[in-house]
């Protein structure tokens, strides 16, 4: 199964999109509008890695955003990178858990 | 406010804590000394983007969390005052105590929402933001931190548990998790300035660290100017700010601009101080000049221990140098539409809309367009060793 799957599987996920760093669109799962997912998580994923070089803290590994209702993971895998919508909300650090495992390979430049 | 900044300053392995507007200013900050104002203000241009774009997918976010391979971004939603939204932002290092800075934040953003009004206010609807503001946005029809009542709403009242920052109970005011005096500042961090604020308020628009003017588009003026020592100096040229630096001209300064902003991705903040001293080394008596750059980058080069890194900054740096500068035609022939050419380096592709939408909006102001042309140059240069924007790069220039 593959990654995007094996995420999407989790309950807490609603849907999940797997993207490259630039923006394009690569596969999604209970998604109808993942080439905008797509673009919008290349953006923010680009400008987050630039803030965190500012900074000099490294590779980036996961961004997490939350609202009152749900909240979304960006998880940077190497030159690939899977947004999950999470709901309810108070799941995604349980979800950032399971799905980002310590040795995996952040992206970085 | 500042004392509630440094409440949270005080927690183990935060380094900065700063709030800021829709409008990319700067309300208040407090950090170790390298996280001085420019620094600050860097970050504020970068984390201003980022929320503009996750608030398309997310318009009623109140949390956000970046986790890096040394450290962590964490954001959180103040809510909207005087007709702008603020932002409470954190920055830490790898060894922060995540329990205690949420605890710390949650407190801070209680006291910062009631210091800037936001409670009663943010159950109304959002006022829109300022003119500028939402100009100025580098997103094309988005304007910046602007969303429905709902979001706004939302943010006032964090419902416990909500976040990723809930934690279990509140501290009591100015409390901290550990005694002050935690700090992670490197050793000869007391030579950064201090307070160099070097861009101005909604200057969004531009990608950190890009010219308000292009460097071949100023006076060529033999005169060597003092860096940071007026509102004209050096520090207007590039988004990092340095003092006490003589250069001699406006090319020698970008060049500076550059070279710092490539090596803080190797060794961090630090890298204003590395440069400084690295010029000083380099042209001791002299104005700095471009033409001493070899000689400078192999200095520099010296300050970033593993050698895979110090290869790919000069690569980066090389590459970097390779882009035509900001006033090449094709730049402006760009930001002005008559290229119809679509990057597909995607921020590059976001910019040149937003710009030719501001410049079809405000006339062929020359001005405008050479800021546009500069920021989207900088875009690139930044980029460069992005395969996209090589690609981009070669179809625009040929």
């Amino acid at each position: 199964m593959s990654d995007l799957k094996l995420i999407a599987s989790r309950p807490e996920v609603k849907s999940a999109v797997l993207s490259d760093p630039a923006g394009a669109f690569l596969d999604a799962v209970g998604e109808p509008d993942g080439e905008n997912v797509a673009a919008v998580t290349g953006f923010l994923t680009n400008t987050m890695v630039q803030a965190g070089e500012h900074l000099g803290l490294g590779a980036l590994h996961t961004i997490s955003f939350v609202g009152k209702a749900r909240a979304c993971l960006v998880v940077v895998k190497g030159d690939s990178i899977i947004t999950a919508l999470v709901e309810p909300p108070t799941s995604v650090a349980a979800v950032e858990k399971a799905i980002d495992p310590p040795d995996g390979s952040p992206r970085g430049r | 406010m500042q004392g509630i900044l440094q409440a949270i300053l005080d927690v183990t392995g935060v380094g900065a804590a700063l709030v800021f507007d829709s409008s990319g200013s700067l309300v208040s900050h407090r950090g170790h000394a390298i996280y001085d104002q420019a620094l600050c203000e860097q970050l504020t241009s970068s984390l201003l983007k980022a929320i503009d774009a996750l608030q398309l997918e997310q318009e009623d976010w109140e949390s956000v969390s970046a986790r890096y391979a040394d450290g962590r971004i964490l954001l959180r939603n103040l809510g909207t005052a005087g007709g702008g939204t603020h932002v409470l932002a954190v920055a830490a290092d790898a060894t922060l105590n995540l329990s205690f800075a949420t605890v710390a934040i949650r407190v801070a953003a209680n006291k910062l929402r009631r210091a800037l009004g936001v409670g009663a206010a943010s159950s109304a609807p959002s006022a829109a933001p300022p003119p500028a503001a939402a100009s100025s946005t580098l997103l094309a029809g988005s304007s910046q931190f602007a969303g429905s009542s709902s979001r706004v709403g939302g943010s006032s009242a964090l419902p416990a548990g909500s976040s990723q920052f809930a934690g279990s109970s509140a501290l009591p005011a100015g409390s901290s998790a550990l005694p002050a005096g935690s700090s992670v500042l490197p050793a000869g961090s007391s030579v950064m300035p201090a307070g160099s604020s070097v861009l101005p308020a909604g200057s969004s628009v531009l990608p950190a660290g890009s010219s308000v003017l292009p460097a071949s588009s100023r006076p060529a003026d033999s005169k060597p100017a003092l860096a940071g020592s007026s509102s004209l100096s050096w520090s207007q040229t590039s988004s990092i700010g340095f003092s006490r630096i003589a250069v001699a001209d406006p090319a020698s300064s970008t060049f500076l601009s550059r070279s710092a902003k490539e090596l803080a991705r190797h060794v961090g903040p630090m890298a204003k101080v590395y440069v400084e001293e690295a010029v000083r080394r380099v042209s001791p008596d002299a104005p700095f000049s471009v033409s001493l750059g070899a000689k400078f980058l192999d200095d520099l080069a010296g300050q970033i221990e593993d050698n895979d890194d110090r290869t790919r900054f000069r690569q980066a740096l090389a590459l970097a140098m390779q882009v035509p500068p900001a006033d090449h035609p094709q730049w402006i022939e760009l930001v002005r539409g008559k290229v119809q050419f679509k990057p597909s380096f995607l921020a590059a592709r976001m910019f040149v809309a937003s710009a030719r939408m501001e410049v079809g909006k405000r006339g062929a102001n020359p001005e405008l367009i050479r800021k546009y042309a500069a920021g989207l140059r900088e875009l690139f240069a930044e980029n460069a060793d992005s395969s996209n924007v090589r690609q981009d790069l070669a179809k625009i220039f040929g």
